[in-house]
């Protein structure tokens, strides 16, 4: 049996929770930067849009972005999702902070859009749409992502409306627009299940939409702009490492809260940090095993198309990029996340999560730099490897600057919803209790159907 | 989810034990028939050494057939007792207990079956010998380690000898039961010795935790291996339709697919056949459907990129040979009735509360998924091969023979004889285990409901 404080008997025992948002004031040094960055982020976009307007190989390096929002932000919700689907009650304090991601993952599609312009024609390249003339790529991506980011939001809507709503008198004093937006929320029984089912359903949606997106956008993006890139795995870990850095984005902002927001930050623990460091372990184990079944097939077979890819993405042209991904989300997690005590340690695993989340930048760069930046994406075989195409100051401080918006973003919702599922966290105190068995005292939880 | 079978220690035990220490009359029939089917299949082999392999109806250009086929599925089938067992005892399921050794050992003689086919397949099984071990040291006649013949018998054998440890180490407790409670003294002496000396001290209880969790954590990646590396036998080549870097996780969610239907199907039997109704509950059956919700779920996806990234990069050979498999006939009623098999009918179905609860339908459904898996496995491997030559688009034909008919229909036999053997002479139920949940189980009351809970481990 493990100690039950680390059990998580804290949520059962401590003072309850009283929804309230993150209290953040301008003049904290780490909100003030991460404004400054932000407003980085707004003006290298600006600059990009002006002076670069349909040339790919500028839109390499925003491509990267786009993919880093959607690998994290877009990814985070996940986790309220599966652990609601799961009943896992050590989440109940980590749902809402990685629900509230739907926010800031709204960056994706100001970032798709001009970088949909500057695609080629899909006649002659390899693609997914086979001929389909509905507007594909460009409306059948943005379209896709538009109703996943929808979908997010209003998960994030369904689970917080208990929490935002207030008494009933206050929601029916509330103007029409504002009233149905909160439901009309009086807490009946009937509105709770509606809220459950809704909960469900758009946690599954979301699940999908998200894989779907992916494949689109990891093929219209990334493979089908290297000609002979063939591998079917490659949605699959994009969609894979993105759950990963999504799961290292909510550890990082997990200790920031635990840090900076005393009232919120009792409720979490080394309980979370356990459950979470052990599904980042399985990932980054998982990371491993879809990066070998993609290059022992392209080494095995020797396909003039597939080698050249695996030159560019792995062992030449992005070599030093490549080598940076495997270290920070492969080799140094790995070694870390096995111990125990790094897993059981909040702070630690945060340590290794900023590996990962760093990694995911370099990964994505050997990734989508190369395609987006290939003079020549027509064809089924590439006859000669594309040069490096390394970053400008521009691209840095554009990735950088839409890094820093992205959780400048954040911040700004977490200041206006309540950081953490007050509704639910009651629900689960009321299963769980406190019991003596020999000599110990140990958690009890409940599991009602 | 978690409700408890409550009766006492004496009576829990009494049922657990009692098919190993009975002789009801249907065992004898059913094993009989049981063997029937494997001198059957005895007498295929023998003539198939004689005659070579085209009396199993192989030739050019397909050579590989049901016997692979058959390979791959009960490779697949085997992944249910670690994907149950192990991840749903690191994940601290409750639920799991009375599943679990019921799917290792259905692990266990998948694993021991389907080994059978590649050693049939290979026409001189002896041969084997020679491309698998370094035996002839004088000669130098070295296996070749770029060849899946090399990893298949390597990765296959350590997932057995690792699944044996692993189900042996969680049979302890139940082995010194049955050694305090056989009838008579040659068999006390059996379980005595099997046993290992376990008494239930407080030092043994915890170093067989122990052991059960770490070898838990070190199963699983052997247990993604194992059917990995069986999809790199087709995906390293280059053969148009199986060379796709999406076969091993495809492969491996197969595998977990058809091997935990094939866990529901066996648990329902093993409830009215060996009298287990109190312990095997619909609970059980409705967790084991939820969690097949997901798994299907992902192998749709997986099949859907398997086969968007055939036709992707539109070559000639790799487009035709999916036109064959999803167009042409015979094969695309094939293709239909194995994408309705395998999760059009299963999956909605599992989605109603009343069908994850109902004995009946579980195991209609989770029939129907396995064969729409072995199917699928039929399209992945044969049309690919019906090819004639790189060059060319002609094909040949396969038709399966009676002989192959025969051999599929005794690896059936082969794996539930040997379920029945082990469940008669060792108890097909974890006794410890159940008795484990039984004193975790508690009860939390709120508002008017009291709903099930457990202590946490």
């Amino acid at each position: 049996m493990i100690h039950p404080e680390a059990a998580g008997l804290h949520l059962a025992l401590r003072p309850p929770y009283r929804p309230q948002a993150l209290k953040v004031s301008p003049r904290h040094a780490g909100a003030a930067a991460l404004a400054v960055l932000g407003a980085l982020g707004v003006v290298t976009y600006v600059v990009k849009l002006v002076t670069a307007w349909g040339d790919r190989a500028a839109w390499a390096y925003p491509t990267v972005a786009l993919m880093f929002v959607l690998s994290t932000a877009t990814a985070a919700p996940l986790v309220a999702y599966a652990s609601r689907m799961a009943k896992g009650y050590w989440a109940l304090p980590v749902r809402r902070i990685a629900a509230l991601y739907a926010v800031p993952s709204l960056l994706s599609f100001v970032l798709l859009i001009p970088i949909m312009a500057a695609l080629p024609p899909l006649e002659g390249r390899s693609n997914l749409w086979f001929g389909f003339s509905g507007g594909a790529p460009f409306l059948t991506d943005a379209l896709a992502l538009s109703i996943l980011l929808l979908t997010g939001l209003a998960l994030l809507w369904f689970s917080a409306v208990p929490d935002v709503a207030g008494p009933p008198s206050r929601v029916r004093a509330m103007p029409p627009l504002r009233r149905w937006l909160h439901l009309n929320w009086a807490g009946t029984q009937k509105q709770w299940k509606l809220l459950r089912a809704a909960n469900l359903t758009l946690g599954a949606f979301y699940l999908m939409g998200y894989v779907y997106v992916h494949m689109l956008l990891s093929t219209d993006l990334g493979q089908s702009l290297l000609p002979g890139w063939r591998s079917g795995i490659f949605p699959a870990y994009n969609a894979l490492t993105g759950i990963q850095a999504g799961i290292a984005t909510i550890l990082i902002t997990l200790a920031l809260v635990r840090k900076f927001s005393p009232e919120a930050g009792r409720f979490i623990g080394d309980e979370q940090a356990s459950a979470l460091g052990k599904i980042l372990l399985a990932t980054v184990l998982m990371w491993f095993y879809f990066f070998w079944s993609d290059f022992l097939l392209m080494w095995y077979a020797r396909l003039p198309g597939e080698v050249a890819a695996m030159q560019t993405t792995v062992a030449i042209t992005y070599v030093l990029p490549f080598l940076l991904a495997l270290f920070l989300m492969l080799l140094i997690p790995f070694v870390l996340l096995i111990f125990n005590r790094v897993r059981q340690s909040l702070t630690l695993v945060a340590g290794v999560s900023v590996f990962i989340v760093a990694g995911l930048v370099f990964d994505r760069i050997r990734f989508y730099v190369a395609p987006m930046a290939n003079p020549e994406p027509f064809g089924h075989v590439m006859h000669e490897l594309p040069a490096p195409y390394w970053p400008n100051a521009l691209d840095v401080l554009f990735l950088v600057g839409m890094i820093g918006l992205m959780f400048a973003v954040y911040l700004y919702a977490a200041a206006r919803v309540p950081i953490l599922n007050g509704w639910e966290m009651r629900q689960g105190s009321m299963l769980r209790k406190e019991r003596t068995f020999m000599r110990a005292r140990v958690l009890v939880l409940g599991k009602p159907d | 989810m978690q409700e408890p079978v409550v009766s006492d220690t004496r009576t829990a035990n009494r049922e657990l034990l009692d098919f190993v220490f009975s002789w009801p009359k249907w065992f004898f029939a059913v094993g009989g028939a049981l063997n029937g089917l494997l001198v059957a299949a005895v007498a295929v082999v023998i003539l198939m050494l004689m005659f070579g392999l085209q009396f199993l109806g192989y030739s050019h250009p397909v050579y590989w057939g049901f016997l692979i086929v058959n390979f791959v599925f009960w490779i697949g089938v085997s992944h249910a007792g670690i994907m149950v067992s192990a991840i749903l005892r690191l994940t601290q399921a409750e639920w799991r207990r009375p599943v679990t050794r019921a799917a290792e050992v259905l692990t266990i003689f998948s694993l021991l079956t389907a080994v059978q086919f590649p050693l049939i397949h290979s026409g001189r099984p002896w041969r084997t010998m020679y491309w698998t071990f370094p035996y002839d040291w004088n000669r130098g006649a070295w296996p070749n380690p770029r060849s899946p013949l090399v990893w298949d018998p390597s990765a296959i054998f350590t997932y057995l000898t690792s699944t044996i440890l692993f189900v042996y180490v969680a049979l302890l407790p139940d082995l010194a039961l049955a050694r305090d409670r056989a009838p008579n003294r040659i068999s006390r002496a059996i379980y005595g010795v099997l046993a290992l000396g376990f008494r239930g001290t407080t030092r043994q209880w915890r170093i067989q935790a122990i052991a059960g969790l770490l070898l838990s954590a070190i199963i699983l990646p052997i247990f993604v291996s194992v059917h990995s590396i069986v999809s790199w036998d087709f995906a390293v080549t280059t053969v148009p339709g199986w060379h796709n870097t999406v076969f091993a996780p495809y492969f491996v969610i197969g595998a977990v697919h058809s091997g935990v239907s094939a866990v529901v199907t066996v648990m329902i039997v093993m409830r009215y056949a060996f009298g287990l109704k109190r312990f095997i509950k619909r609970d059980h059956i409705d967790s084991l459907a939820r969690l097949l919700i997901v798994v299907a779920t992902v192998w749709l996806f997986f099949f859907m990129l398997d086969l968007f990234f055939g036709l992707y990069g539109t070559e000639p050979a790799e487009v035709d040979t999916w036109q064959r498999r999803l167009v042409e006939p015979p094969w695309v009623v094939i293709a239909i009735t194995f994408i309705i098999c395998a999760y059009v009918i299963p999956v909605p179905m599992w989605l109603f509360r009343g069908v994850r609860r109902s004995f009946f339908w579980m195991f209609v459904t989770t029939i129907l998924v396995n064969v729409g898996m072995w199917l699928e496995r039929y399209m992945v491997v044969v049309p690919a091969l019906e090819r004639k030559s790189g060059l060319t688009f002609t094909y040949g034909d396969y038709a399966p023979s009676l002989s192959e008919f025969i051999l599929v229909a005794a690896s059936f036999a082969l794996v539930i004889l040997g379920f029945l053997t082990f469940a008669k002479l060792l108890p097909i139920m974890p006794a410890a285990d159940i008795k484990e949940g039984q004193i975790l189980a508690d009860r939390i009351k709120v508002g008017r409901a009291n709903v099930p809970a457990a202590m946490r481990e």
